[in-house]
């Protein structure tokens, strides 16, 4: 309809023509759409009365970098695991790329999935599989062939610095080493959206910077980066939107924010 | 290509690279596999040999039928033409006096000739010419002495009755106990086959996960499992036919030098018959338990 709207306004000569072609393009890919929207979300666990989070919203715009924060067990994990339909809100509304995630059909989770990169503090890599194969699963799981795979899986490795050590296996390697193959995988696909659960809790400062800086230039890329963590250096150093969660609930969200241990 | 085939194809090249990177759990299933179908196998030619030698009894129970004194040629003819006629009826052979004779004679005095002198030119059975009857299916004779006796000129009919039902209530009897018994195997091989699976995937269940985390759909997780499953249970179905084929070559070779006596009763199937039908039996079973197997058990891990 939007589409539409555009063409009736536009007389279609030459150039305006190549104006509606990059109206329908941005249209078609979400255009304004934000990446990430939670409204009132709330979810309490079988296991626990107490809710792990609650009425908890906030938009997140595309391309946008922001640190969610707070100290252990505040339910920082939650909102990611929600974001990735891993589990289900108790009430609210959860919208990636505009779309209600509480209203996916089973079927339909693994396409949402594929918008999201994950990265994990414990790497989750596949133990049998090498570097490269545990790279070219991720886009084997969305069907590509194997002459993409063996175009795009090195030029990812050669980002996050690691190509020379494509035939490796993971428990041959630093936790640092690991967690760039974790990074991998997660760009691989070109996802819409980067979730990185306390990416560098298992790393030494040194790494961690690096895959900050990673997380940062492909951030500037294009791709929306939510990272949860605590690790304050970090959060205070890069000045990036921080929403700060405690015992559940969104107590700040600030623009250029800042961590501190209260 | 498009995905679907980039992912059949890999998914088949996954499962027989995870037999090979999973192989104590491979070995394990095959083994499994290959103990139901073993003894699947051997209870299968236990079975079908005893229907085959029962069904060779029964063509061996016979109906006699003699006629009144003094009846034409013709009359008997005409008999012979109702019985024919007969579904259940196999075979009708007339037998005339002097065949008869000759035929006691042989079964009764053997070489005592002194006894036979006695009897000179004289056929003691003049009037016992009959029909010898066999049936095609052994459950109809009273049926069929009914009809028989109902004929006119027939004076009697000798069957043996208990024969005739022994062998039906035994046949009965052969299906449902195997029937029964292979019911059985079935189960516990399904059983066993889920056991060792839900071992392997319960090792894997962590790789499931990753796997549900970047977007696999169900399809491409559970196929290279199912491809895993079916290669499985097709290995452990062939190796035990290998092994029941040479025993029962040996075992059959080994009754029949043994128990000569026994030579006109034990009639063995031949061994390439049973395995015409047993062969893709077997791996039909194996391929349907390894893919029944991996499917259901894979399911159960699947909701991440």
């Amino acid at each position: 309809m939007e589409v539409n709207n555009y063409k009736n306004k536009l007389s279609l000569d030459k150039n305006k023509t190549l104006i509606v072609k990059e109206l329908v393009h941005n249209h078609e890919r979400g255009g304004a759409r934000p990446a990430i929207v939670m409204k009132n979300v709330s979810k309490t666990y079988k296991s626990n009365s107490t809710p792990a989070i609650m009425n908890i919203s906030f938009r997140v715009e595309r391309g946008e970098f922001v640190f969610i924060v707070g100290p252990s067990g505040s339910g920082k994990s939650t909102i990611l695991r929600l974001l990735m339909k891993e589990i289900e809100p108790s009430q609210g509304g959860i919208y990636v790329d505009g779309k209600d995630t509480t209203k996916l059909k089973r079927h339909q989770i693994p396409y949402l999935r594929r918008k999201l990169g994950v990265v994990f503090q414990d790497f989750r890599l596949l133990k049998n599989r090498n570097v490269f194969d545990n790279v070219a699963f991720a886009q084997r799981v969305i069907g590509a062939d194997t002459k993409t795979i063996k175009r795009r899986v090195p030029s990812v490795l050669s980002i996050v610095g690691i190509l020379e050590k494509h035939q490796k296996f993971p428990r041959q390697l630093s936790g640092g080493e690991q967690q760039r193959v974790a990074l991998a995988r997660a760009i691989v696909n070109d996802p819409m959206i980067l979730l990185c659960d306390e990416p560098t809790g298992n790393l030494d400062p040194k790494n961690s910077w690096e895959i900050m800086a990673l997380l940062d230039e492909i951030n500037q890329k294009g791709t929306t980066v939510i990272v949860v963590t605590h690790n304050m250096d970090i959060v205070n150093a890069m000045h990036k939107r921080v929403i700060t969660i405690n015992k559940g609930v969104l107590i700040s969200d600030q623009k250029e924010g800042g961590y501190r241990d209260e | 290509m498009n995905s679907f085939s980039n992912n059949l194809f890999y998914s088949i090249k996954q499962g027989i690279l995870s037999i090979k990177r999973n192989s104590r759990f491979s070995l394990a299933s095959i083994g499994t596999m290959m103990a139901s179908l073993f003894l699947f196998g051997i209870f299968y030619c236990v079975v079908v040999n005893f229907t085959y030698i029962v069904k060779n009894a029964e063509t061996n129970v016979g109906i006699t039928i003699f006629f009144d004194a003094g009846i034409s040629k013709a009359k008997i003819d005409d008999i012979g033409e109702k019985i024919r006629a007969r579904d259940e009826v196999e075979s009708c052979t007339f037998i005339s006096a002097d065949e008869a004779w000759e035929q006691f004679q042989t079964d009764y005095f053997g070489r005592d000739k002194d006894v036979l002198e006695t009897f000179g030119n004289d056929n003691p059975l003049e009037e016992s010419s009959s029909y010898e009857v066999f049936l095609a299916d052994v459950t109809k004779q009273k049926e069929l002495v009914a009809y028989i006796e109902s004929l006119d000129g027939v004076r009697q009919v000798n069957s043996s009755e208990s024969i005739a039902e022994g062998l039906t209530s035994f046949n009965r009897l052969l299906s449902y106990v195997s029937g029964a018994i292979m019911l059985i195997l079935m189960g516990v091989s399904v059983f066993l086959i889920s056991t060792t699976v839900n071992m392997g995937i319960s090792v894997r269940r962590e790789e499931i996960g990753i796997m549900k985390l970047i977007g696999a759909t169900d399809f491409f997780i559970r196929a290279p499992f199912i491809v895993e499953g079916m290669i499985i249970g097709l290995i452990g179905s062939v190796l035990p036919l290998g092994i029941v084929f040479i025993m029962y070559k040996k075992v059959v070779a080994y009754i029949i030098s043994k128990f000569t006596i026994l030579s006109d009763y034990l009639v063995f199937m031949k061994a390439e018959d049973i395995f015409l039908v047993l062969v893709p039996l077997s791996m039909l079973i194996g391929l349907g338990i390894g893919f029944a197997g991996s499917f259901f058990t894979v399911k159960k891990h699947l909701k991440v």
